[in-house]
């Protein structure tokens, strides 16, 4: 026990409101009020750690997870570290263990994702397919942990299991399978190259391409063109080297606005509560308002 | 004081003395700062005006001071710069001959003394240049504004007035595209948002909040590169050399710059509460117009750049070469055909539409590959089959999230190939899903019928029906512009040729189904485009019709809104004749020549003088746009006559009629109608001494034609706009071109039953011209300016939209009748050389110059004798003749100030701006050198194109090029049109078939001479006619000669002689006869 305790704390051993130090930079959760996560299996994760009760805590960690508590989080294969500040100098370390499907079954797991194009293809855009328990059922056994498959630990003085800092890590853990489904797979035991990887044996399927930075894409074009030297375009000096014709500004928006961003969908460091795309989209239209409004007034 | 030299326009806008100006600019992009934009200008007159007093030896001669520069600004450009611009310095390669002679960019600013042979001869050598910096973003808006033609820029708005002509230079009109590209990539916004690594010199580094131009497209790509390989060398002298990256860097900083100028900080970022985290700081930085540096811990400022670029890549990673590509496809049976039952539950499925999946290859659209053989794992096109699963199973994933229908495939199959879509799941995949896919990246493939989802074209035609019977022989119209006309319609859908009645229609809409098949046809109808076509028709329904003006535009050129089109095909009764007579300008009948017509019409100018009554008789205004020379004003004249002889509602049977034309000819107008209508009386109201007021309105009703000037008609609107014309005509009417001007003004003042505009230039491709003149003849028909900008000048003069002007062209030509030389209705009836005398007018500043020298010299010559005597009588002819020319020639004054001083000089101006509008060549000979080195001068700033001018000190070398430039066939060398000759250049072995008009400025009274001159044009070669013009001045000598020469013709030739000399054995009285300047022929009061 440490000495640090006030005196009416060690005599109430009650949950007592603390102030938790403030945390620069910290990650935040994204959500301002009301739920955090948006998908629905991020939700299902939520569930699990709903299912214990303590809806204090649990509203405590949502706080702390707003606040941006959570100093960091690291996901290893059926690992979470986390370091969560308190109202010590010292954050709190957290773990969450997660109860590994051995090899055998993620073989089984793979043959079924491969027999259906939906797994493969909703994972590598980005979203979790809605059946994918199927997936698993064939191996008895489920992504979604079940609370026994589940550990977890937290250097807090509170003894409750969830306290509010582990609670404040299952919410900013929420977020992050928003944002990548494949983490879920991790937690399992799985990395995303290895399921893959087993996805290509039973059914061939992605190989990632080669990503091309932008810039490289953009001026990569027009680097490898020949250039004439000025000094032998003395004859034309000043007038165009190939006819130009003339050249038009498109008179319609176009149908989508920001239809790129949409593609790219919401970048993965995007914390925000606003709707990413949402923001986008009225800058992209009031470009798309101006630029028409300049060219043709 | 004197009436004459009054009469200018009070708005010139051409030069005042020959000063020509051509605009520049160049981009500079700088290393870690923001590029400028750097405007300079080249004028004609070298070292004039320049600002600095001493002139650094690598300053560029051609300069134009900042004066006159900003003044070019303010007229090229009509969007001005906030503020005012930085003035700076710039220094830039140019063309040099030798150590110092820097070549000017055109012949206009100063001769270009380089023979074909020696451009080997010309290095680049450094020149500085002053002018004004521009930031990227107002040069952007700037260059936006300038028209996408390469001619001399005319006034567009009240006030406007020029001392300078300006022309923008071909590197202006390169920027200028660019700038539009830009604004087009800004349009279809292709831009993405990103974070840039400043590179700091010292130990910290900056990162940037950017926007990024966005080419993926390979359209666009190639775009980029077409225009960075067309690029004028001039645009590379400045300090970037490299056009690639200076298109890049232009299109990038231009991004960044509109951007930022166009959202405003406070409306988006102002939602982002907190903001705390880097990513907000990026998102604020990006929509800031001024800050866009982002702050912050180093590592993590390195991890977002990192999580950026991994989300931009996608992008590009999808690498151009393979897509997929989502085809719609109807079903093999049409509704209505299938039968119920089990039995024929094949057939049900057959009636379903299908969804088809493909891949694409983006270089090559018609390359397709099924998926069905994506699946089956054999490599194809140079890609092996795991890359082409990957991609179809990548796209396929994102474009779940777009179209359920796929995502429902996805679930269905292992290997899907397809989807089945019900008639409203087909809709709403055209109507949503397939523009979502497309914008997204995928090839998306729709029936041709449904025009890409935007529905069928639906154009809906009308059949005009008028109610009331026309009314013949009714001096007033029964047709006017407002006249109501009722109406019929129907439906034509589709390309196929289906058409609906009213009834037919109305039933299909109140269907409701946006996909229906109609007569085994599928159609898509789109709520919009219906209700947008319902509306217009309700609103005519509202109105009891269509109004007339409508009606002519509907049935020429027809209306398009979207989707939709509207469109006159039908009319009934009298209006169908009308309709046809209007569109075609053939009217069935042809007139006979009227009475009191002395003289014959040839059968084109029977036609037109036909259809000018046409029109009057529908009272609509008329345009008659004739090339020159081929008598507009005998057709005029003719139709003069028939108005008279036609039973009026006048009381005493007058025909009033009103004619405006330009000071230099008045003259000539008034020799024209006596000529050939010597029955009417003709007032002209000039000079001085013209009656005001109440008197001149008596005198008005007095006569049958009031000829007057346009500044006069202006001056004295009042009066003029208290009669009531029967007829108002204005000739040369280009001079009402300007809408703002008081002359413009003026004549739409004037009270007219009728209205006709004559002019010899190209009309139709002149837009502000046309619109004020068909504001003049039939107002409103063409709706109000601000339309007009909108709807046609900006897209074609702008934009350089063929399909707009095309139907420009149709709406305007009911109202318009132009014959070429060339038609074939005419070509025939045209003698192969044409002569005609142009009579021209003296300033008044000529006019007294002359008769004070008639008055010194016949007193010289009244007290002298013999060779003394013959030697004045020929002094004074050469003298009188260079007043008649030009002042300055008689002065010798070497003056810059030419213009308004010589009636001969403006009049020739006036014809070869016609000549040139029409695309076609003209030589001009004088006797006297310096008159041809004045009109260069003059006519290369008024006119703003080149003018060759050919005289005894020419060598022969250049001599010979000039002749084969002027004779050049090729689009692209800017042949010049106009060629000056002394008469004596004339007489060597020149070969000028190129030319069909010949302007002969003076007259040697020699026909040898002056044929052989004459000639040069007029050879075998020539497939041409040929117009030779004699301009003459009127009550001078050389009218009075001219006449002696023509009365005399045939018979005593041995007295009067060919040449001059004759004329010194004439005695005082009788040269006093010849030499004394009448007033009245001159046109002056």
């Amino acid at each position: 026990m440490d000495m640090g305790w006030g005196d009416d704390e060690w005599f109430h051993h009650r949950y007592r409101r603390t102030t938790p130090r403030k945390v620069k930079d910290g990650m935040r959760a994204r959500s301002r009020h009301g739920e955090i996560g948006k998908t629905w299996w991020s939700h299902r994760w939520l569930e699990t750690l709903q299912s214990y009760g303590w809806s204090n805590r649990l509203e405590r960690g949502r706080r702390y997870a707003r606040m941006g508590q959570v100093v960091s989080l690291k996901l290893s294969r059926n690992r979470v570290e986390s370091m969560v500040q308190g109202s010590r100098p010292k954050p709190y370390r957290v773990t969450i263990e997660v109860k590994s499907l051995p090899k055998e079954k993620w073989k089984v797991v793979a043959a079924s994702m491969a027999s259906k194009a939906v797994f493969a293809s909703k994972l590598l855009a980005g979203e979790m397919p809605v059946n994918v328990e199927e997936a698993f059922s064939r191996s008895s056994a489920t992504l979604f942990p079940a609370k026994r498959e589940i550990r977890t630990d937290c250097s807090c003085p509170d003894d409750a299991n969830p306290c509010k800092h582990i609670a404040a890590a299952y919410y900013i853990l929420a977020e992050e399978f928003d944002r990548d489904p494949f983490m879920m797979f991790l937690l399992r035991g799985e990395t995303k190259e290895e399921l893959m990887g087993a996805l290509r044996e039973s059914r061939r399927v992605p190989n990632e391409r080669e990503v091309r930075a932008p810039e490289a894409a953009v001026k990569g074009v027009l680097k490898d063109a020949k250039v004439p030297a000025l000094e032998d375009c003395v004859a034309a000096f000043w007038s165009e080297q190939k006819p130009l014709g003339h050249i038009g500004v498109s008179q319609n928006r176009p149908y989508v606005d920001a239809a790129v961003i949409k593609r790219l969908g919401e970048p993965a460091f995007w914390r925000e509560p606003e709707d990413f795309t949402e923001l986008m989209k009225n800058v992209y239209q009031d470009v798309t308002s101006k630029a028409l409004q300049l060219a043709f007034s | 004081m004197q009436e004459l030299r009054d009469d200018r326009p009070k708005e010139p806008i051409s030069t005042d003395g020959g000063v020509l100006v051509i605009l520049h600019c160049v981009w500079c992009p700088r290393s870690k700062q923001k590029g400028r934009f750097f405007l300079w200008a080249e004028s004609s007159t070298r070292n004039g005006n320049h600002d600095s007093s001493t002139v650094a030896p690598n300053y560029f001669p051609y300069q134009a001071s900042s004066r006159d520069l900003l003044e070019v600004l303010r007229s090229v450009l009509p969007a001005q710069p906030e503020g005012e611009p930085r003035v700076g310095k710039l220094s830039m390669l140019m063309p040099t001959m030798g150590e110092a002679e820097p070549l000017a960019s055109s012949p206009l600013i100063s001769e270009i003394n380089v023979a074909v042979g020696q451009s080997g001869a010309l290095k680049l050598a450094s020149w500085t240049v002053e002018g004004f910096e521009l930031s990227v973003e107002d040069a952007v808006s700037l260059l936006t504004s300038v028209r996408d033609v390469h001619s001399a820029q005319e006034s567009s708005g009240p006030g406007h007035n020029h001392k300078v002509a300006s022309l923008v230079g071909a590197d202006v009109l390169f920027w200028s595209k660019a700038a539009k590209l830009l604004l087009d990539l800004l349009v279809r916004q292709r831009f993405i948002p990103y974070l840039e690594n400043g590179s700091g010199g010292n130990l910290r580094v900056n990162y940037r909040a950017i926007w990024m131009p966005l080419l993926i497209e390979n359209d666009d790509l190639h775009r980029v590169r077409l225009f960075a390989e067309s690029m004028p060398p001039a645009c590379r002298a400045g300090p970037e050399r490299n056009p690639y990256r200076l298109v890049d860097s232009f299109l990038s900083e231009g991004t960044e710059a509109m951007i930022r100028k166009w959202v405003p900080k406070g409306k988006t970022s102002e939602r982002l509460r907190g903001g705390e985290s880097l990513a907000a700081k990026w998102f604020c930085s990006l929509v800031s117009p001024d800050h866009a540096s982002v702050e912050g811990n180093s590592k993590k400022l390195g991890d977002l750049r990192e999580g950026l670029e991994s989300w931009v890549s996608e992008i590009y990673s999808a690498g151009p070469r393979l897509r997929s590509c989502f085809r719609l496809e109807e079903p093999n049976v049409a509704p209505g055909q299938e039968e119920g039952g089990a039995a024929n539950k094949k057939k049900r499925k057959a009636s379903e539409w299908t969804l088809s999946y493909f891949l694409q290859a983006s270089d090559d659209p018609s390359l397709l590959l099924p998926a069905e053989e994506v699946w089956n794992g054999n490599g194809t096109w140079q890609f092996d089959a795991a890359d082409l699963e990957a991609t179809m199973m990548k796209d396929l994933g994102k474009a779940s999230r777009l179209c359920r229908k796929i995502d429902e495939s996805l679930r269905l199959s292992p290997t899907p190939t397809h989807s089945r879509l019900s008639v409203e799941e087909a809709h709403a995949f055209l109507a949503n899903d397939a523009w979502l896919l497309k914008e997204s990246g995928f090839g998306v493939l729709v029936p041709s019928w449904s025009s890409g989802g935007r529905g069928s074209r639906l154009q809906i035609q009308l059949k005009a029906k008028p109610q009331h019977q026309q009314r013949e022989g009714n001096g007033s119209g029964i047709f006017t512009l407002q006249s109501i006309v009722e109406f019929d319609w129907k439906v034509a859908i589709g390309d196929g040729g289906v058409v609906l009645t009213e009834e037919e229609f109305m039933r299909l809409v109140s269907l409701k189904q946006p996909l229906v098949s109609v007569r085994g046809q599928w159609v898509e109808l789109r709520q919009e485009d219906i209700k947008s076509a319902l509306e217009m028709l309700h609103s005519y329904r509202e109105a009891g019709g269509i109004p007339a003006a409508e009606v002519i535009e509907l049935a020429a050129a027809g209306l398009t809104k979207g989707a939709v089109e509207l469109k006159v095909t039908e009319a009934d009764g009298w209006l169908k004749g009308v309709m046809e007579q209007l569109v075609s300008r053939e009217t069935h009948q042809d007139l006979p020549t009227p009475t009191g017509f002395s003289g014959v019409l040839r059968p084109y100018q029977v036609r037109g003088f036909s259809w000018l009554a046409f029109m009057e008789r529908l009272g609509l205004g008329a345009c008659l746009a004739d090339d020159m020379g081929l008598g507009k004003t005998i057709q005029f004249i003719a139709l003069m006559l028939r108005n008279a002889s036609t039973a009026r509602d006048d009381s005493n049977g007058r025909d009033k009629t009103l004619l405006v034309c330009p000071t230099s000819i008045v003259g000539n107008w008034k020799r024209e109608v006596e000529r050939f209508a010597p029955s009417k009386k003709v007032m002209v109201h000039h000079g001085q001494d013209r009656l005001r007021g109440d008197g001149f309105i008596r005198a008005a009703d007095a006569h049958d034609l009031v000829i007057t000037s346009y500044s006069l008609m202006t001056r004295d609107a009042e009066a003029l706009s208290r009669v009531d014309w029967d007829t108002v005509a204005l000739d040369e009417a280009q001079n009402i071109k300007n809408h703002w001007t008081k002359q413009s003004q003026a004549a739409r003042r004037l009270k007219a039953s009728h209205r006709i505009a004559l002019t010899g230039t190209p009309i139709e491709n002149r837009l502000s011209e046309l619109w004020s003149i068909m504001d003049f003849l039939n107002p409103g028909y063409l709706g109000s300016l601000q339309e007009f900008r909108r709807g046609y000048t900006i897209p074609i003069e702008r934009f350089g939209d063929t399909g707009t002007q095309q139907r420009l062209r149709r709406v305007a030509q009911p109202f318009i009748l132009r014959r070429l030389k060339t038609d074939p209705g005419v070509i025939d009836d045209l003698p192969e050389k044409f002569e005609a005398k142009v009579y021209c007018s003296l300033t008044d500043e000529q006019a007294s110059l002359y008769d004070a020298y008639v008055k010194e010299t016949l007193s010289k010559i009244d007290s002298s004798e013999g060779i003394e005597r013959r030697g004045l009588v020929l002094a004074a002819l050469t003298r009188l003749k260079q007043i008649c020319d030009h002042p300055s020639l008689f002065l010798a004054d070497n003056s810059s100030d030419l213009q308004g001083r010589s009636g001969k000089m403006e009049r020739l101006r006036e014809m070869l701006e016609e000549v040139v509008a029409s695309g076609e060549k003209a030589l001009v000979f004088t006797q006297y050198a310096e008159m041809g080195g004045m009109l260069r001068r003059h006519l290369q700033a008024s006119l703003g194109c080149e003018a060759l001018f050919l005289h005894g000190s020419v060598p022969r070398k250049a001599r010979d090029e000039m002749v084969m430039r002027f004779q050049s066939v090729d689009a692209a060398a800017e042949s010049p049109p106009v060629f000056i000759l002394s008469l004596r250049a004339g007489g060597l072995g020149l070969n000028l078939t190129r030319a069909n008009h010949v302007f002969h400025f003076d007259r040697w009274w020699n026909p040898a001479v002056e044929n052989q001159a004459t000639d040069r044009a007029h050879r075998i070669g020539q497939t041409r006619n040929v117009q030779v013009h004699k301009l003459i001045s009127g009550g001078t000598l050389e009218d009075r000669i001219d006449a002696m020469i023509e009365h005399k013709k045939g018979l005593a030739e041995d007295i009067i002689g060919t040449g001059e000399a004759w004329l010194t054995e004439l005695s005082t009285e009788e040269l006093r006869d010849v030499f004394t300047l009448r007033r009245e022929g001159s046109g002056a009061g």
